[in-house]
């Protein structure tokens, strides 16, 4: 489902930010984007690895202990160093419990006393990659029906229900899965848990629905496409992708919405929705035996159909590099995005892949922060990610900028990629960004969401669970040779293909000069739908 | 210890009304937000809540002072201030921040909103004394040379570019700031402009740290896994000898003055891929008796999509896209706003009228007891969901301590949430939604008309921000 239409600010609801906050609330600005990375390609779905987890890194990382005063004259008694830090302490993770039914649904469970609240998310091992051409957006359509009506409640009854309890479910479809996620006070699980078995196994998708889903997708679209980071994000992916399964803008195209109808979408929940295709992940206050009990009180007589799950479309090669430009005539910043597909979860280069992209571009101090925004001041922020996805998925470095800088900063960005493949990454920049990504793991694990975010991407994945208490550790042991390694070989600059969606006027003469050979778009020629990007009939005015 | 609070749910009439269910008046007991409290004789404010169920700790550094305090001529100025306090000390070189955070596994940030500015880091707890350490050393005084300013204020004309002119209705937005207050400082955005972030120098950097960056201005919060006694040793170690200035601080004195007659304003923008509108009503201040009822009402309204303006405006007459609205009741004044984004094919006039119409209906008549049951039921669940984390404890008792003006009501207020009623709810809402109290901007998608460009300020200034 798409965000909903409407939100109060009335409390934090911003991850992590918490507490009731007229004072964060809408007006409130910060100093640092406050994504790391990870929200900037939700957009496009890519579920970054980098998203969430794990323990506080324990013995130090190296402090580059502040010594000269770079500033002004020194003042008389001399710069004092912080004090040392303790002791570290040690981290503990609750061991999930993982069991699966008879009807083949695994059921995970971690338990969190504390406060009454519970997360349960039912996972589909299927999600946009599964939209059959010309369909670009059916799993998403799809997952947004769920709470438009069932056999037994219309929309309107299901969203009464929920907001009733305080819970909320949200279903959205990313490469991969289809998420189905209740919060909601633990004192009301169970009337909840009833409603998210329901949207999940007895859906209508009435024609009405349909029409209404369609309607507000494609207007959430066209304001979407005035985005330059939208623009920029989606037409790398299709470029990198061409017109593999994760090519597409997820939640559909113009041009792909309008030909979705039931006969779609109700085919492609009977052959995805199914237990044996599913995951059930309950964190927060119950017992692991609740949870089973609950799995089999809602999801028990649950049953897979007789036909098998189809397997997925192969991916193909690589497409070849290009530099693209997309003219945005009213855009007051360029998005300026080098992508290239990356690695699979399944690869050997996982944790180097993830390690490589901490020093890229995670993080505040990351080499693409530090270069564009702490030295040039031409960026509100710059970052990359790798998403590791069944098959390869996508890397991109990113960065907004005035229009003017947008070459320069394309420039920059290749050069650190450049410069990654060729020199080694000094110890005392290794240790604080891999401290970074671990950071980050753990900070992911502190709340109930968060929590059964990464056993989700672990389940669907098929990962041993134990990552989440083993993936300090093993992130930590990533050797620095392997950094220049893996940029040399998944993320060669050469290899890479650039997109500039921005005011194209401001920076023409520079792009000339720097990629004569860049492919112009314009806007309103855009086509995300093909590879070419450019629709094959003449643009109409 | 733990005490808890019992806080009655009023869950059995929502669920009896819309499930037939067993449910029946569950009591959920919350465990309160113990802290301590103890003020330092340089005026600082401590504030601790000690949790040992990780090994990290967040550090929060509230100092009471935001855009509203931009000086003059100096829009955005507070939040440029907030970035440079990044850039070093006598004892520190830029970016140290970022050595002792995220080099060793934590996060720092910081954000300004109209009437404060929080610094914010959480460390593994065996790194607190550092953070306190760093913490007072940039409460003690800046260093910041010219080269870093000016490289540091292009990343804020950036974050401009980012947040206003690249964002489809980010000038809409800005406009809405703007037009929305006559007289109070709040009329600027937190961003500021353009020309007067060009217009700031050094000099005016150390004037606002001289005028607000002072103990006697700040609350400090540290949530999460700490010693108490090692806790306040350090506090005492650190922050006791930060000296307060003998000057005391400024405030502003603007008050707004009431809204008088309804104002509807037309503005043009190719960038806009749909028409909206918004509209915006004076209100109390947060700490108003009617701050919570308020709160409630706007949930009615527009929380969920089964929120009276998001059912009727998306769902059922699709007239809209999107509907938002906030009930942003900061520390002089409030403001509820209400932001409705066009179906495409739909026209302002019929939409805004559907809005007024669902507005008008809350008060004519108050809310059902099922509803005002929901909608406190979905605030208190979004409040717990806030404090899940340290960082988000923190936040909470700032918001009491230093908006609020007592720390005490990060507990209570969650009571009183529990006993509003529904007349409460509706007369709150009553006395704002009056005509006089209402200003109306709608954005057509249309380049402005050549010709006679209306008086405005050449800067285009924006604030508000979500997510």
């Amino acid at each position: 489902m798409r965000p909903p239409h409407i939100a109060v600010i009335l409390s934090g609801a911003q991850a992590g930010a918490g507490g009731r906050s007229a004072v964060e609330g809408p007006g409130a600005i910060c100093s640092r984007p406050r994504t790391s990375g990870v929200a900037l390609f939700a957009a496009l779905g890519a579920l970054t690895f980098a998203a969430r987890a794990e323990p506080p890194p324990s013995p130090d990382a190296v402090l580059r202990a502040p010594t000269a005063p770079r500033l002004e004259a020194p003042q008389r008694p001399g710069p004092v160093p912080p004090p040392e830090p303790g002791v570290p302490r040690e981290v503990s993770f609750a061991t999930p419990a993982d069991q699966t039914l008879p009807n083949g649904l695994r059921v995970i469970t971690v338990s969190r006393p504390g406060l009454p609240l519970l997360s349960a998310h039912l996972l589909i091992s299927s999600g946009a990659e599964a939209d059959p051409p010309e369909r670009a957006g059916l799993a998403s359509v799809t997952a947004s029906l769920l709470t438009r009506g069932t056999a037994t409640r219309t929309a309107v009854q299901i969203a009464e229900q929920i907001e009733a309890l305080g819970g909320e479910i949200e279903a959205e479809a990313t490469w991969d899965r289809t998420a189905v996620k209740l919060n909601v006070l633990s004192a009301q699980a169970e009337p909840a848990l009833e409603i998210l078995a329901d949207v999940v196994r007895a859906p209508t998708f009435l024609a009405e629905e349909i029409e209404r889903i369609r309607r507000e997708a494609l207007d959430e679209l066209r304001v979407s496409l005035e985005e330059p980071r939208t623009v920029a994000l989606a037409a790398a992916q299709r470029a990198i992708f061409g017109s593999a399964p994760y090519a597409h803008p997820r939640t559909g195209t113009l041009a792909s919405l309008p030909r979705i109808t039931r006969d779609d979408v109700a085919p492609f929940h009977a052959v995805h929705f199914r237990p044996g295709n599913a995951v059930l992940i309950f964190v927060g206050a119950l017992t692991p035996e609740q949870g089973v009990a609950w799995a089999g009180k809602f999801f028990g007589d649950w049953t897979d159909p007789a036909n098998p799950h189809p397997a997925r479309a192969p991916a193909g090669s690589e497409e070849k590099p290009r530099v693209i430009v997309i003219d945005m005539p009213n855009a007051g910043q360029a998005a300026v995005v080098v992508a290239k597909r990356g690695i699979a979860r399944s690869s050997a280069d996982y944790l180097p892949g993830l390690v490589t992209n901490a020093i890229l571009g995670n993080g505040y101090t990351s080499r693409l922060n530090a270069e564009i925004r702490i030295k040039r001041g031409l960026s509100y922020g710059a970052k990359s990610g790798l998403t590791a996805l069944a098959e390869p998925g996508p890397f991109y470095a990113f960065a907004q900028t005035k229009n003017s800088a947008a070459v320069e900063v394309a420039g920059l960005i290749r050069a650190e990629l450049e410069r990654l493949a060729r020199d080694p990454v000094p110890a005392d920049e290794l240790l604080p960004r891999v401290s970074t990504l671990t950071g980050d793991y753990t900070r992911g694990l502190e709340t109930n969401a968060g929590i059964a975010a990464v056993l989700g991407e672990l389940a669907i994945h098929r990962r041993p669970l134990t990552e989440l208490a083993t993936f300090t550790r093993d992130a930590r042991a990533v050797p620095a040779e392997a950094i220049a390694a893996f940029a040399h070989g998944h993320l060669a600059s050469s290899a890479t293909t650039v997109v500039i969606a921005g005011r194209l006027k401001d920076f023409h003469a520079a792009l000339k000069s720097a990629f004569p050979a860049a492919e112009i778009i314009a806007q309103k020629d855009l086509d995300l739908d093909t590879a070419a990007l450019r629709g094959s009939e003449p643009a109409r005015d | 210890m733990r005490r808890f609070v019992p806080i009655l749910l009023a869950i059995g009439w929502a669920v009896g009304c819309v499930i037939d269910s067993e449910a029946a008046d569950p009591a959920l007991e919350i465990a309160p937000l113990n802290f301590t409290h103890r003020p330092l004789a340089n005026g600082l404010q401590v504030y601790a809540i000690e949790d040992h169920s990780t090994p990290t700790v967040a550090i929060l550094v509230w100092y009471h002072v935001g855009s509203k305090d931009d000086p003059p001529k100096r829009s955005g100025f507070a939040h440029l201030f907030e970035h440079m306090m990044f850039k070093g000390t006598k004892n520190t070189a830029p970016e140290t921040l970022d050595r002792l955070t995220e080099d060793v596994g934590g996060m720092n940030n910081a954000f300004t909103s109209d009437d404060v500015t929080v610094y914010h880091e959480v460390v593994p707890s065996h790194h607190l004394e550092r953070l306190l350490w760093a913490e007072a050393d940039r409460m003690s005084g800046l260093i910041v040379d010219e080269k870093n300013f000016r490289s540091e204020r292009e990343v804020v004309k950036q974050e401009y570019l980012q947040r206003v002119e690249a964002e489809p209705y980010g000038r809409f937005e800005e406009e809405v700031q703007k037009r929305s207050f006559a007289a109070h400082p709040y009329k600027r955005t937190t961003i500021g402009s353009i020309p007067d972030l060009n217009a700031a120098t050094l000099a005016d950097v150390r004037a606002f740290f001289a005028s607000y960056y002072r103990p006697d201005n700040a609350t400090l919060i540290v949530a999460g896994d700490f010693e108490p006694a090692q806790l306040d040793a350090w506090i005492e170690q650190y922050f006791a000898p930060v000296k307060k200035p003998a000057v005391p601080i400024h405030r502003g004195a603007v008050k707004e003055p009431a809204r008088k007659r309804q104002q509807r304003i037309t503005m043009r923008d190719a960038a806009v891929p749909l028409p909206a509108f918004a509209a915006t009503f004076l209100a109390p201040n947060a700490r108003s008796d009617d701050a919570l009822p308020l709160e409630l009402a706007l949930e009615m309204l527009a929380g969920g999509e089964s929120s009276r303006l998001h059912r009727v405006l998306v769902y059922e007459k699709q007239l809209a896209q999107s509907v938002e609205a906030y009930a942003d009741l900061r520390e002089d004044l409030g403001l509820l706003t209400f932001k409705v984004v066009l179906a495409s094919g739909r026209t302002p006039q019929p939409v805004e009228d559907a809005c007024f119409a669902e507005l008008a209906a809350l008060t004519d008549a108050p809310p059902t007891l099922a509803e005002l049951a929901k909608a406190k039921n979905r605030l208190l669940a979004s409040q717990l969901h806030g404090r899940e984390t340290n960082q988000g404890k923190g936040m909470a008792l700032g918001q009491a301590a230093v908006i609020l003006g007592d720390a005490e009501r990060v507990n209570s207020d969650l009571v009183r949430l529990q006993g509003i009623s529904a007349e409460e709810v509706h007369a709150a809402l009553k006395k704002l939604l009056v005509k006089q109290n209402r200003l109306v901007l709608e954005v057509l998608p249309e380049a402005e008309p050549m010709k006679a460009k209306p008086v405005k300020s050449k800067s285009v200034k924006r604030k508000r921000k979500r997510k």
